[in-house]
């Protein structure tokens, strides 16, 4: 070969390397594209949504929320939240820290009162969804959320918030739970005797401490939910006269009657309402009796409702041995996204 | 003057570069990384669901009587444990109802052995499925000790 008539490769690239240099670079720009898709799974929102709405899930149903003080008589489904929305601290719906999954009617109903309006704040309902980012869901991030309850036997069923949109990814968690409902003493009007009242006496000291054989789930607690004594089984004309306390005017014994109803319609002035076929209902309201008042009273409190007709054998029932609170299996959901 | 020696020639280093991009793609696509609770979160939840169904059924419904995983469990009816237990972990509040499995073993003390009876008998095809477990005071002449493990292994069909 003539070296005269070769070109000089000095200062030139080769072939090889524009080859090799080349196909680094396709390289190079296919892995660091490949990098940002890599680091996904670190930042997947689904396991946190997925966390919040477990950790929603355990407080609901696992703790009666604050404030829940035995001793005291705080709760907060007692507070009203016109004037003491800032006090409840925290929303859990069970009977007690060491009752998990039973959860509380009263507090239930309380819960699932709500309203997005912006005169909340002036109600005895909560706002949604601030006061539940506030004191049930937490975190700096404005989760929305949706929380279900329904009733497997009877399907009622309680909601709070929209469902999340479609195609959007959600955090979901679903507990099996048991409904603790307010206690009920049905009774049997007995018109064939002699007795024209029905007296219920109540042991103030087993129901402000109640025994520790009778678990919390079937404690009849007329503090904190609604008892109601129902009366049913008229077959002759009958009237109600009165409903009163013994002993009269003890300390902490409301003046007011309890709320008397006639077939779930309310009758407070003892109009005279024919009881015959019908159903008595005299409902003592969660919060009409409290509980550090009766810690002080006699030990036997009675109820005494008095007829024109003659409804009982005339000995006293013991509320203790008549009431019971139902249990009534429910499913509760929560949504996060 | 280029001479050959410490040169790769063209085909070489085709087949090189090539054999090393594969290479760092395999590495790469294989290594995604999974945070531990990724794969939990399911089995977590349905965990949690078996476990609360079996507190539920557990829990007599009137002070004094039996809870009725306990009748279940001394009359030795599967079906009864099936009623109540399908209820609690399929009904969903918007209506629908999910699609979980499961079957029951209980497990009790037999002189010095350990029993194992199918109370809920069902196929099991080797689906991701978690196992939960409940101590049941039965109170029942037929167990030695009047207590029995109740281990229900529940997936998702």
């Amino acid at each position: 070969m003539n070296d005269k008539w070769r070109l000089s490769e000095d200062a030139q690239l080769s072939i090889d390397f524009i080859i090799g240099f080349t196909i680094f670079m396709i390289a190079f720009i296919f892995v660091a594209t490949m990098m940002s898709g890599l680091l996904v799974n670190l930042q997947s929102q689904t396991i946190d949504y997925d966390a919040v709405a477990y950790r929603t899930g355990v407080m609901l149903a696992e703790d009666p929320g604050n404030p829940y003080d035995l001793d005291n008589i705080v709760y907060w489904n007692l507070l009203d939240l016109t004037t003491h929305r800032d006090e409840v601290e925290r929303l859990g719906l069970s009977i007690g820290r060491n009752s998990p999954v039973i959860l509380q009617q009263a507090k239930i109903e309380k819960f699932f009162s709500w309203s997005s309006s912006s005169s909340c704040e002036s109600n005895d309902e909560f706002c949604f969804p601030a006061d539940y980012r506030q004191k049930l869901i937490f975190g700096d991030y404005p989760y929305n959320f949706h929380i279900s309850l329904e009733e497997i036997e009877s399907g009622r069923s309680w909601s709070l918030g929209p469902e999340p949109p479609d195609n959007r990814p959600y955090g979901y968690t679903r507990r099996a739970v048991l409904i603790k409902k307010p206690s009920v003493a049905p009774i049997d009007a007995i018109q064939d005797d002699t007795g024209v009242g029905i007296n219920i006496t109540m042991n103030i000291y087993d129901l402000v401490y109640p025994p520790a054989e009778i678990k919390p789930a079937h404690q009849v607690d007329i503090f904190q939910e609604d008892l109601i004594i129902n009366v049913t089984g008229f077959t002759k004309d009958t009237l109600l006269q009165s409903v009163s306390w013994f002993p009269l005017g003890s300390l902490g014994i409301p003046t007011e009657s309890p709320t008397i109803l006639v077939n779930g319609v309310p009758y407070p002035d003892y109009s005279p309402v024919n009881l015959k076929n019908n159903n008595l209902e005299i409902r003592i309201e969660q919060g009409y009796f409290n509980r550090e008042k009766l810690a002080g009273l006699p030990a036997i409190i009675e109820l005494r409702l008095m007829f024109d007709e003659t409804v009982s054998d005339g000995n006293p029932l013991v509320l203790e041995n008549i009431a019971n609170p139902p249990l009534s299996p429910a499913v509760l959901e929560v949504k996060i996204w | 003057m280029v001479n050959d020696s410490g040169q790769l020639y063209t085909i070489e280093g085709v087949a090189a570069a090539i054999m090393m991009v594969i290479t760092a793609y395999l590495v790469i696509s294989s290594a995604s990384i999974f945070t531990p609770q990724e794969k939990h979160v399911a089995q977590m939840q349905l965990e949690q669901l078996g476990h609360d169904a079996l507190v539920v059924m557990d829990t007599p419904r009137e002070n004094g009587v039996e809870s009725n995983l306990s009748d279940a469990i001394t009359y030795w009816r599967g079906d009864w444990f099936r009623d109540n237990y399908t209820e609690l972990i399929n009904t969903k509040t918007d209506g629908a109802t999910d699609t979980l499995n499961y079957n029951v073993t209980i497990y009790y003390r037999d002189g010095t052995d350990i029993k194992p009876e199918v109370l809920v008998p069902q196929d099991y095809y080797r689906e991701n499925a978690v196992k939960v477990t409940q101590w049941v005071y039965v109170d029942s002449v037929q167990f030695q000790d009047k207590i029995v493990l109740v281990e229900v292994l529940l997936w998702r069909d």
